[in-house]
């Protein structure tokens, strides 16, 4: 007690100190703890301040009581204003009548705010408090509007708030959704006494009508205690303004319902009365034939338009639920004339939807995806896009997820399902609607339908996670109009060392296929990423995570995959909201020893497409690195034909050529007028080491020269090219650079 | 942003710093004293205070768009040349890192030479220096950028403001902009300096207290336009409080009426009055017409004495006799008479908003103080 009282007085002491008190004192103390009187001075606009209040009846100098609690000072100190302040105001808790008010001083927890700022900083708090009371500040745009305070309820409801904002038109209204309720308490008992309600509305609408069927449906007792009934709720909103501007409420009541009476009241403030009523009466009318024997609870929601966003929140539509009981006795009158009829506040809870994800995580909008590969970098993706609020609507995969593979997966469930399948259930339970589609994603792709069914028309995003070369390819080979699906690619590689993220470019740019061998160049170039990406002999090691490769046999950590797959995950969001004619390549590696993994992020251009000449459809694709090296080359030799070796892939699903870089021609060329021939001393040996430097993805795909006129591969060229497709097998390619045109030229089979 | 007014405590002297709501700022006299300036005298560092409210521009330079010297006196314009860049702003150091004056706001007492009664401190030389650079400048170019800018209130006598009409602000005109920047924050009514009446000696005319430029600030508080009006009048003198109402009091009596006044020449007793306080004492008696030109307020004006604490002597300024007509100007009420060394240690700020200005609550800053915060190590302690 002695501790306590000295901690309590050292308090006042402190409160003193603060330059805003006037004066602290009136200390009392029992076991209940303590109280003391704190004088405030509260500044106000100069010409209330000379008047001695605010025009809401806020005095210059304010009487705050304090109370500790005998736990002090391990509580805050909390504090209660006078018994006949201003309960309108907002962040006021509300609290019953005979208490006195108490102000809400901070968004969070009060214990908390003091133990971290401390008594004076509490003060300060106080008096900010006050002053924006005085001002009718307390609730501003830059914050947000205040929902009303209620608490202390005796119920909730679920709903998809979005759905039910989204009903909130100009006009005004009423509308009614079906909604399950679970009652809990006594038969006979009241609302908020001594029973409960639990709900969910459902974004269904439930026809009211004179049939002589019940809207009350599916109602159970199911036991003495908890009655469930599928019934209707009521779904109300305010109109707009003679000059046809919307109605807004902008000013603050505070939570007062308690009867018919109050809720009729309230909307009539909130100018939705005549909604309400509508909606009341109509329920009046179907029920009137119908007699039962226990309470029935209908919930009623007014969703009110603020005059700026809500805290937090990017909506200014609030919404107040509120349930009353039903008793359908015979005999009974219009309920409308129940005025007395109690009604309580519940609270409104998010059911569980993407829309609430995406406020939550505040996550950028994603567009609706179509996952492909559903393993352990499938789901992890999958269950991120779920978690920003995306909709996930298809996970493909042909697996079935075995029990070595939840080491890594996003899933905990039972083995032996298919992965697509397990994983559509869990994102069924974060509130997605996912098709599983468990097909061999290469074949379905192949087929109209069934593609149809892996991509829906819905999709606006496709992401490969199976990190095959072989549906990456036809991924790219897919025929593509403005509204089909960006295509995106997440694969790890170097035992999750490793990883990247594609994502093709729109209107022409870059496809996947085009976006992968850029990275192979990256590897020429970049030491790191080709130490982890390749290995011992040299070669690329495949990609860890994929469909059909074996996971067993792949050290890497749960931990490792979840690392890299979340950045680049998180990188997709937030590069795919905006449409690039640029491809984007992010390739992150953790150098050995290293904690963390360096992201690299190249914004890839279209590369310029050639057709080839006699080869039945093949295609140049050339990077803008390899046709600036060509340029570069011949602005070296304006006089002659010049000319080197082409380096990249050819893809034959694809029919392309991709030209991701050039090597020089040997020192022994001949460079002259009328031709150019290409030397071979060390020309093979230098080909050689670019290969390796590759991780063995990039080769020699045929030679460039260049014309000194606008003119078409020569005899000569036609030749040269017949020559090399009979020493090595096909494709090979010849490519011509004139001053204004690019020649491509290839021996048919 | 918000609107503010920001009085220094600066002893018998005067240093406003007003703020408007477009982020551009006004610095109306200074008085940075060398105790203020000395990290071992307790005195508020005024200095540091008014760098902290300023911003730095797109070269780095810490700058006020614009500084009005009401008249060249030392309790007006100390620490002028400590703190203030002078000369062209191309010769502006980071090293010295001192405030660029964007545009110069100057009576045009700047152009008279020194006489017996036009006796110039170092920094009032340098102040009049700075202003002539400028007239010449505006004078050869008819254009000016930051650091050259300046702006001429009220004619000179002697014509020689009489060619610079585009940087010349005549008696009871407006003033709508700052440093060039948009209209619309705030509009300044030129009443003062007088020209020299007819009965009146021009040696006096041109005292330099005489010579006080005197201004109604009519400000924007959060987008509403003359949410406050301030009155500041350097040491404006009774004589021409008087000739203001005899001027205004029939039409015009709004462009003296205020939210917030200064009460000119540190509350002193010759403002209000042309009895001597220290020879007449309660005898002495209020000009009635000096009394109404301070006494148009608005609902809730306060005034503020920007002098050392009123106490009950014979001194003057600050005078007891002054701040008891004031508080008697503002309805008897002691709580709207503010002097700004009772609160020695800091800044009386008043934030102008919709509803008008409001003081601005004093916070933890003195909170700390007054906890005792460095109380430690301020005096030496004597261990055993």
């Amino acid at each position: 007690m002695q501790r306590f009282e000295r901690a309590v007085r050292r308090a006042l002491r402190t409160f003193e100190l603060h330059p805003e008190c006037v004066s602290c004192g009136q200390l009392a103390i029992n076991n209940h703890g303590a109280t003391a009187e704190l004088r405030l001075n509260i500044e106000m606009p100069l010409k209330w301040r000379a008047r001695g209040h605010s025009p809401n009846g806020v005095q210059r100098e304010e009487v705050v009581t304090v109370q500790f609690a005998p736990d002090y000072p391990w509580s805050a100190p909390r504090f209660s204003l006078r018994a006949d302040f201003d309960r309108q105001l907002p962040h006021i808790q509300p609290g019953l009548a005979d208490q006195p008010p108490e102000p809400c001083l901070v968004y969070g927890s009060l214990n908390e705010y003091f133990l971290e700022v401390g008594l004076l900083s509490l003060v300060d708090q106080l008096c900010l408090w006050l002053e924006r009371a005085a001002k009718g500040s307390l609730i501003n745009e830059a914050q947000g509007w205040e929902p009303i305070v209620r608490n202390r309820l005796h119920g909730e409801l679920i709903m998809d708030a979005s759905f039910i904002r989204g009903l909130v038109d100009r006009r005004g209204g009423c509308t009614i959704l079906g909604a399950q309720i679970l009652r809990s308490g006594p038969k006979e008992g009241g609302l908020g006494v001594d029973v409960s309600v639990f709900g969910k509305i459902y974004s269904d609408r439930l026809p009211l009508n004179h049939s002589k069927r019940s809207p009350l449906v599916g109602l159970e007792q199911l036991d003495a205690n908890h009655t469930s009934s599928l019934g209707p709720a009521m779904i109300v909103w305010p109109g707009r303004n003679p000059d046809g501007t919307p109605i807004v409420a902008s000013k603050y009541f505070p939570e007062t319902v308690e009867t018919l009476e109050d809720l009729l009241n309230r909307a009539k403030e909130l100018q939705c009365l005549g909604s309400l009523q509508t909606s009341l009466k109509r329920l009046d009318q179907v029920l009137r034939e119908h007699v039962l024997s226990v309470a029935v609870t209908i919930p009623v929601v007014l969703c009110v338009r603020r005059p700026f966003a809500l805290i937090d929140t990017d909506t200014t539509i609030e919404l107040l639920p509120y349930a009353f009981d039903l008793r359908l006795e015979s005999g009974r009158g219009p309920f409308l004339e129940q005025r007395e009829l109690t009604v309580i506040p519940v609270s409104q809870l998010d059911a569980l939807t993407p829309h609430l994800f995406q406020s939550t995580s505040r996550a950028p909008e994603t567009p609706p995806a179509a996952v492909l590969g559903a393993g352990s970098v499938g789901s992890k993706v999958a269950l991120h896009l779920a978690r920003n609020g995306a909709q996930v609507l298809t996970v493909a995969d042909y697996a079935w997820l075995r029990p070595h593979n939840l080491a890594r997966h996003g899933l905990a469930s039972t083995p032996h399902g298919g992965k697509a399948t397990e994983l559509a259930k869990a994102l069924g339970s974060l509130g997605q609607a996912t098709e599983a589609c468990e097909v061999n994603i290469l074949s379905a792709l192949a087929d109209t339908a069934e593609r149809r069914r892996l991509i829906p028309k819905e999709a606006k995003l496709i992401v490969d996670t199976t990190a095959s070369l072989q549906i990456r390819s036809r991924l790219s080979a897919l025929k593509r109009g403005e509204n089909d699906p960006r295509q995106a690619a997440i694969a790890l590689f170097g035992e999750g060392d490793g990883a990247y993220l594609m994502i093709e470019g729109t209107d022409g740019g870059p496809t996947l296929e085009d976006l992968s061998n850029f990275f192979y160049a990256e590897l020429v170039a970049n030491d790191t990423l080709r130490e982890i990406a390749t290995a011992n002999d040299g070669e690329l090691r495949h990609v860890a995570t994929g469909q059909g490769c074996g996971t067993m046999t792949m050290r890497m950590t749960d931990t490792r995959v979840s690392a890299m797959t979340a950045i680049a995950t998180e990188q997709l969001v937030s590069e795919i909201g905006e449409p690039k004619e640029t491809g984007l390549l992010l390739y992150g590696v953790r150098p050995r020893g290293a904690i963390e993994a360096q992201w690299k992020r190249i914004e890839v251009v279209a590369p310029t497409r050639v057709d080839i000449d006699g080869s039945g459809g093949w295609q140049f694709r050339l990077s803008a690195q390899a046709l600036k090296a060509i340029r570069a080359d011949i602005a070296a030799y304006p006089t002659v034909e010049t000319g080197g070796i082409l380096v990249g892939r050819s893809n034959e699903r694809l029919r392309t050529v991709s030209v991701m870089d050039v090597l020089p021609a040997p020192p022994k060329s001949e460079r002259s007028a009328t031709g150019f021939i290409l030397g071979t001393d060390g020309g093979e040996e230098a080909i050689r080491r670019f290969h390796d430097r590759s991780g063995r993805t990039l080769w020699d795909v045929g030679t460039w020269h260049s014309h000194l006129a606008n003119e078409p591969p020569s005899p000569r060229d036609k030749t040269t090219a017949k020559k090399l497709a009979g020493e090595r097998p096909p494709p090979f390619a010849l490519l011509v650079v004139t001053p204004e045109r690019l020649f491509g030229l290839m021996h048919a089979d | 942003m918000t609107a503010k007014l920001t009085f220094f405590p600066v002893g018998n002297g005067d240093m406003t710093l007003a703020q408007f709501d477009d982020g551009r700022t006004l610095l109306i006299d200074c008085n940075i004293r060398q105790k203020a300036d000395d990290q071992n005298d307790d005195t508020l560092d005024v200095a540091g205070e008014l760098k902290q409210r300023l911003k730095r521009d797109a070269e780095g330079r810490l700058h006020v768009n614009g500084m009005l010297l009401s008249h060249p006196d030392q309790d007006h314009c100390a620490g002028l040349r400590n703190h203030f860049h002078l000369g062209p702003p191309d010769t502006w150091s980071s090293d010295d890192d001192k405030i660029l004056i964007n545009e110069i706001w100057s009576s045009p007492i700047v152009f008279r030479r020194a006489s017996r009664k036009h006796k110039l401190v170092p920094d009032a030389q340098a102040w009049a220096t700075e202003a002539r650079r400028r007239v010449q400048h505006y004078r050869d170019h008819r254009t000016a950028s930051a650091g050259d800018r300046i702006k001429i209130l009220g004619e000179d006598e002697n014509g020689k403001t009489d060619d610079l009409h585009g940087i010349l602000v005549r008696i009871d005109e407006w003033i709508t902009t700052i440093d060039e920047g948009p209209t619309g924050s705030f509009e300044a009514n030129l009443l003062a300096p007088l020209p020299v009446a007819e009965d009146e000696d021009e040696e006096e005319a041109l005292a330099k207290n005489r010579s006080s430029v005197v201004l109604q600030f009519r400000l924007t508080g959060d987008q509403v336009l003359d949410a406050c009006r301030y009155l500041t009048g350097g040491d404006a003198e009774v004589g021409v409080w008087r000739r203001l109402w005899l001027k205004h009091q029939t039409n015009n009596t709004e462009v003296l009426s205020y939210d917030l006044l200064l009460s000119p020449h540190h509350c002193s007793w010759h403002c209000l009055s042309s009895d001597s306080w220290s020879e007449l004492g309660e005898r002495a008696q209020v000009d009635p017409d000096a009394r109404a030109a301070l006494a148009q307020t608005r609902d809730g004006a306060v005034v503020i004495a920007s002098s050392k604490p009123v106490s009950d002597d014979d001194s003057d300024p600050p005078c007891i006799r002054a701040k008891r007509e004031y508080i008697t100007i503002v309805d008897g009420k002691p709580d709207r008479f503010f002097c700004v060394e009772d609160t020695p240690d800091e800044l009386l700020e008043f934030e102008i908003g919709s509803l008008g200005p409001e003081k601005k609550r004093r916070g933890l800053t003195s909170a700390a103080a007054s906890i005792g915060v460095g109380a430690t190590s301020r005096t030496p302690r004597d261990h055993g």
